[in-house]
């Protein structure tokens, strides 16, 4: 079939609204999607835009979920709708994650802020076939302890691998550990071998974290980054999101840091 | 075969005609000195003066791929996208010179693979491109051009008195079937186009762009560069775009695909203001690299025909050939 855009959206009823933390809304829309975990949609309010949001349920669903911060114009018109309203999606679009890539190594997840939110279908699907994998490191930062998202799904999670929470700074609400996600790495007796990893979570923190993964051997073409641009088209057309010969619509938002080496993706 | 000639002076009656058809988009003057593609009125007689200067924009940036394109309209209350208005005119291109014609094809490659973009196609359809043969301007750098029979339905190639009518295409041959036309068997005179070799060698442009990345000769040449993006707005193979929603009191809106410039300071900006593109430099360089560089890498075409737009219109003076030259020099000196 040839390969087509008209950039008409689909419009789909939000089914529901959840608050996951201050700014930050889990709306879950009737409807249902073949797609890859890690891979993102086009999300339009129509009237303000429209903006890429990766899908953070799990393709097996039959609701696609979007975890939404209020930062800009369509975020924050889509902040303001209620339950029963209609927006619409296009896509899905990018290449997500490759499990094959990641079967039978030993896993570090490392995700910032809203980072888990590309991470949560993945660690869903990995669940799924959890003796497919080895051993598996979740490490969790964020701000404060209020912006943990998916608590619930931690919970559940943390029986199945080793999952380590940080703030950044301290905070009388928390008991756990304080400082960069970086830190936890000099906590963890990690395998001496094996290794992949999979690193989600603002830009600042990709740089950091991939010279604690080089601490531990990790090997450039196993550490897998999901990466944010302004994918504006998400066909390869517009330009925005271009990345040297790369399209982070098309050919990302996954890459392996071996992609990205001669690269300015920071 | 015969050849087909149209008097020099007949070409007002070939465009009268034509407008009897189809809407004209051709190049009028404005205030005597500058060349601007739109739309004829039924009056209006196209201005291809021998002294033609280079038309601000490129003439497909007009008729085909315009500054804001409605992708579709809809309601906001109770959300639906409104179907669409079916039968728009037919419309002639009339007057496009040979550098943009091969922008145009190229262009049209960008717009076809590897992810088809209806919206552009369902204008571009509707459009008969006709070629004219003027003298270059002196910015201009054509390359070599094979193949001029692909790139136009009709083309007017001028050969002293008359213009030979050279026909690319059915639906050109359909266009021109009605008008008439004299015929020779002669072959008429008309020397070897001007070409410059600078654009022939894509394997070098695009080594000369991408090794010399961290060069301070791009320190030098975006240090000129105001950014402002004029380069990219007439540029018939620059096709950046933004994406917009309209909305009026009614309620009723549409999305757009608006113009946007790599060279604009929030191109590659996203929320939390990060800017992945933050300095000039990065910026200036990033627009040669598409060109040179990942253009040449997806379709094996460059991001430039020579036309010197850039350069005629660039308020710092910047020359893209200049620059070229520069790179070029710089990559066989290092060799």
């Amino acid at each position: 079939m040839e390969l087509q855009s008209d950039y008409k959206p689909e419009l789909v009823q939000i089914r529901e609204i959840k608050d996951l933390c201050p700014d930050v809304k889990l709306f879950r829309l009737d409807h249902i999607l073949g797609f890859n975990p890690g891979q993102f949609i086009e999300l339009s309010v129509l009237g303000a835009g429209e903006i890429p949001v990766v899908i953070t349920s799990h393709p097996a669903e039959d609701f696609i979920e979007l975890a939404v911060r209020k930062v800009g114009t369509v975020t924050t018109a889509l902040h303001k709708l209620r339950e029963g309203d209609v927006v619409g999606i296009r896509g899905p679009f990018g290449n997500g994650f490759s499990l094959p890539q990641l079967r039978g190594k030993n896993l570090v997840l490392v995700g910032g802020g809203l980072g888990l939110v590309p991470l949560r279908p993945l660690i869903k699907n990995i669940l799924l076939h959890r003796s497919d994998y080895g051993e598996i490191y979740l490490l969790y930062g964020c701000r404060d302890p209020y912006g943990f998202l998916f608590k619930k799904d931690l919970k559940e999670w943390e029986r199945e691998m080793n999952l380590y929470q940080t703030i950044d700074e301290d905070c009388p609400d928390w008991e756990g550990h304080v400082g960069v996600v970086t830190a936890l790495f000099k906590k963890i007796d990690f395998p001496p071998n094996n290794l992949a990893a999979v690193i989600c979570g603002p830009p600042v923190m990709f740089k950091f974290v991939i010279e604690e993964l080089k601490e531990i051997c990790v090997s450039d073409d196993r550490i897998f980054m999901s990466l944010e641009r302004h994918m504006k088209c998400g066909v390869g057309k517009c330009q925005h999101c271009t990345l040297g010969k790369y399209y982070v619509c098309v050919d990302g938002p996954v890459f392996s840091y071996e992609q990205l080496r001669n690269c300015d993706w920071q | 075969m015969d050849k087909l000639l149209l008097p020099k002076t007949e070409v007002s009656k070939l465009v009268k005609s034509l407008q009897e058809r189809f809407s004209v988009i051709a190049p009028v003057e404005r205030k005597g000195q500058k060349v601007v593609f739109r739309r004829l009125e039924s009056y209006e007689e196209p201005c291809l003066d021998l002294d033609y200067t280079l038309s601000i924009l490129p003439p497909q940036k007009i008729g085909i791929l315009p500054c804001w394109q409605e992708l579709f309209g809809f309601k906001v209350e109770s959300p639906n996208l409104l179907s669409e208005t079916e039968g728009r005119e037919q419309v002639v291109l009339f007057g496009v010179q040979i550098t943009d014609l091969l922008a145009l094809k190229r262009l049209d490659k960008i717009m076809e693979s590897p992810v088809k973009d209806v919206p552009y196609w369902k204008v571009r359809e509707r459009v008969i491109i006709m070629g004219v043969d003027y003298p270059a301007h002196p910015k201009a750098f054509q390359p070599p051009i094979e193949a001029k029979e692909g790139l136009f339905d009709l083309f007017l190639d001028d050969v002293g008195e008359d213009y030979q009518i050279l026909i690319g295409s059915d639906k050109g041959r359909d266009v021109i079937s009605r008008i008439p036309l004299r015929r020779t068997a002669e072959s008429p005179e008309k020397g070897p186009p001007l070409v410059d070799p600078i654009l022939a060698d894509v394997e070098k442009l695009k080594s000369a762009v991408e090794l010399s990345k961290d060069s301070k000769l791009w320190d030098e040449m975006a240090e000129l560069c105001i950014g402002c993006g004029i380069c990219t707005w007439v540029c018939p193979l620059c096709y950046c775009f933004d994406v917009c929603d309209k909305i009026n009191i009614r309620g009723e809106g549409s999305r757009e695909r608006v113009w946007d410039s790599c060279l604009l300071r929030d191109f590659a900006r996203i929320g939390n203001d990060i800017n992945f593109r933050e300095s000039l430099r990065e910026r200036f360089y990033n627009w040669y690299y598409h060109k040179f560089v990942r253009m040449p890498e997806e379709y094996g075409f460059l991001g430039c025909t020579g036309c010197g737009r850039c350069s005629a219109y660039c308020p710092a003076g910047i020359n893209i050939k200049k620059n070229l030259v520069r790179l070029v020099k710089e990559l066989e000196e290092k060799t």
